[in-house]
């Protein structure tokens, strides 16, 4: 218990956009941009993945409060805690985010101009929407909140451990257009998802009786599903498992990505994507948990059997748990089969270039697409979350000092954070490419004070044209 | 690279936080619950000999929960609340018995009715705090046995009597 309200009020957030990768996108030297445009412009010809390192990725975040807001030195925390509850509403959220490439590459077709690119990689996402409502039951209780329903819908998470197989095409449709597509097949490793649930518990004041309170559940309907799970917690098959159910899942999904580069003229381009528009079909190694209904009760009224003329004595206790549990039941056996979401993410970005030009005067082997030694411009994401969209808006500093070193500097601005600068520096040696990215660096000095963090790091081999 | 990576690592650092204090976080809530509520009316006496001095009528439920190791563990203050309404003129006592699961008194709480001279509702309230060595003795309870004990004076009895009651339980949990 004491984990999880640590775990809990250290790290919820507001409009945390935990999977934005601002620092990747639109760094067209780096196979990763594909991952979030697959209709990027990009500058290689191959790549091939160092296998489990070409590409990780972790990030979580807070805006209602940081861990040092709770936790710092001195003072009464239990207060700085009721403050945050008090603080925080129900569209604040713990998110992390996890990724890892098991296995990148791609090759530019000799035949027709198309990049393919394909791989395998685990990710790990998690929001759980801070349960404002049954916080405040809990910390407080009723007795301050006489008449005031507790809502259910509050209480909102989902967590997944999923394998993606993908395999993309970028295209060049003419020379201000290109596009790009991929496929995705998402096995599902683990599963946990309660986020449409309803219903309200209220305690009100009765002052034409029975009795001085009512405690009314209305129309509660609160369910959460899982898959690979029971399995998981049995520790049937161990790790093993998990590395089996990464490769191949029965519990699977399918869904695609989408985006283009418009090159609007010899300076200036614009960038759009949509990337995991899907859902995963959770059919197999299921539980689902549901309490459902509606019950009032005002105590227990007593009857005064008339014992000495043969009345039975009432068992009420009895009668009000029967009652209970026949207005609420509570079905812990369930085995039913359920869909979810991927969270949808959007970007869309202008960009200009100055400077050199990296690819010369006449650049025949890429169209003759202009590549800008200095790049600077904005970026819009926004994810598609239980509650509503996420969204980020970013501007950048993008510069290729030398065939070495590339950097990108970014100012995020979102709900959560008003001096998010992130910094990106991608090194390349021959064709050994190694790149790291991090955001929020001006909080790196102590993370405490942080209200999110990310890190992306990766290497791999990176062919250029000849 | 390599020397980046590690940069990075150490000038990233918690500082000025003190995770110990988690041994300190309590959570306090108070909680308004329904007791028990009743109507007793002229039937409820009609076996009753109006001759006899004192009439008693009785029942009682399991309230399982008192005697529950979590709020055993964690109660610290408890209020009852009773109001009753009386159109009864004898006079009245309401005696409430918190019993153990052999049917011992552990604790009890007795207050006197308003009677009514004219017919008219008289509402009687009663608030009892109860004591660390109150809550004690309730949280070895797991059934209330009520009374309400009538002193008959020679007239007829007619009437009306509801009570409403309620606890307002404050818990404290610290050990989470």
């Amino acid at each position: 218990m004491r984990t999880v309200i640590l775990v809990y009020i250290s790290f919820v957030v507001t409009q945390v956009c935990a999977q934005n990768k601002q620092l990747l996108y639109n760094v067209d030297d780096l196979p990763q941009t594909l991952l979030s445009n697959p209709g990027a412009a990009i500058s290689f010809e191959k790549h091939i993945g160092i296998p489990l390192l070409s590409g990780f990725s972790v990030s979580a975040g807070s805006s209602g409060v940081s861990t040092y807001d709770i936790f710092q030195e001195g003072g009464d925390i239990n207060a700085r805690i009721r403050d945050a509850i008090f603080r925080l509403d129900n569209k604040d959220s713990f998110v992390v985010n996890q990724q890892l490439e098991l296995a990148s590459f791609g090759w530019k077709s000799k035949f027709t101009n198309n990049y393919y690119s394909a791989g395998l990689y685990q990710e790990t996402d998690v929001i759980a929407y801070f349960p404002k409502d049954i916080a405040v039951l809990a910390y407080e209780g009723n007795a301050n909140f006489i008449d005031v329903p507790f809502q259910f819908s509050d209480l909102s998470v989902a967590a997944e451990v999923i394998s993606v197989y993908h395999f993309g095409v970028n295209k060049e449709i003419s020379k201000k257009l290109r596009v790009g597509g991929r496929a995705k097949l998402y096995m599902s490793i683990i599963n946990v998802n309660s986020t449409n649930n309803e219903g309200s518990f209220i305690t009100r004041n009765t002052p034409n009786g029975p009795n001085f309170l009512q405690h009314q559940v209305q129309g509660a309907d609160v369910t959460a599903n899982t898959s690979g799970l029971e399995s998981f917690i049995d520790g049937e098959g161990g790790a093993g498992k998990v590395v089996r159910r990464a490769i191949v899942s029965n519990n699977l999904g399918v869904g695609f990505d989408i985006g283009a580069t418009y090159t609007i003229d010899d300076h200036w381009t614009a960038t759009a994507s949509v990337i995991d528009v899907g859902a995963i079909f959770h059919n197999k190694d299921l539980r689902n948990y549901r309490l459902s209904g509606s019950y009032e009760t005002n105590g227990i009224e007593l009857e005064f059997p008339d014992v000495l003329n043969g009345e039975d004595l009432t068992d009420y206790w009895q009668n009000l748990q029967d009652e209970f549990e026949e207005n609420l039941p509570y079905d812990d056996s369930l085995q039913t089969s359920y869909t979810t979401w991927r969270p949808t993410k959007f970007n869309a970005s202008i960009n200009r270039g100055f400077g050199t030009n990296l690819n010369g005067d006449c650049d025949c082997t890429n169209s003759g697409v202009d590549r800008y030694a200095t790049n600077v411009g904005a970026q819009l994401y926004a994810i598609k979350r239980p509650r509503g969209f996420q969204e980020a808006a970013t501007l950048y500093v993008d510069r290729t000092w030398n065939r070495f070193i590339r950097t990108k500097m970014t100012y995020t601005y979102d709900a959560f954070s008003n001096r998010n600068i992130g910094l990106l520096l991608s090194t390349k040696i021959n064709k050994f490419n190694v790149y790291l990215a991090a955001d929020n660096i001006l909080d790196y000095s102590n993370l405490a004070k942080a209200q999110s963090a990310s890190i992306q790091f990766g290497f791999q081999l990176i062919f250029d044209p000849e | 690279m390599v020397l980046t990576i590690s940069l990075f690592l150490c000038v990233s650092c918690v500082s000025d936080v003190d995770f110990d204090q988690t041994q300190d976080i309590v959570l306090s809530p108070t909680v308004d619950a329904s007791l028990i509520f009743f109507t007793l009316d002229t039937s409820d006496f009609e076996s009753v000999d109006t001759q006899e001095a004192v009439v008693t009528v009785r029942d009682t439920t399991r309230l399982e929960f008192l005697d529950d190791d979590f709020i055993r563990e964690n109660l610290r203050e408890v209020t009852l609340d009773f109001q009753v309404d009386n159109t009864f003129g004898q006079s009245l006592v309401n005696r409430a018995a918190f019993l153990n699961g052999d049917g011992e008194e552990q604790f009890v709480v007795i207050f006197e009715i308003i009677s009514s001279t004219d017919g008219s509702v008289q509402r009687t309230e009663f608030t009892q705090v109860l004591s660390e060595e109150d809550i004690q003795a309730i949280s070895n309870a797991n059934q209330l046995a009520n009374e309400v004990i009538l002193t008959t004076n020679g007239a007829s009895i007619n009437g009306e009597l509801t009570l409403q009651s309620k606890a307002i339980y404050a818990l404290e949990f610290s050990d989470l």
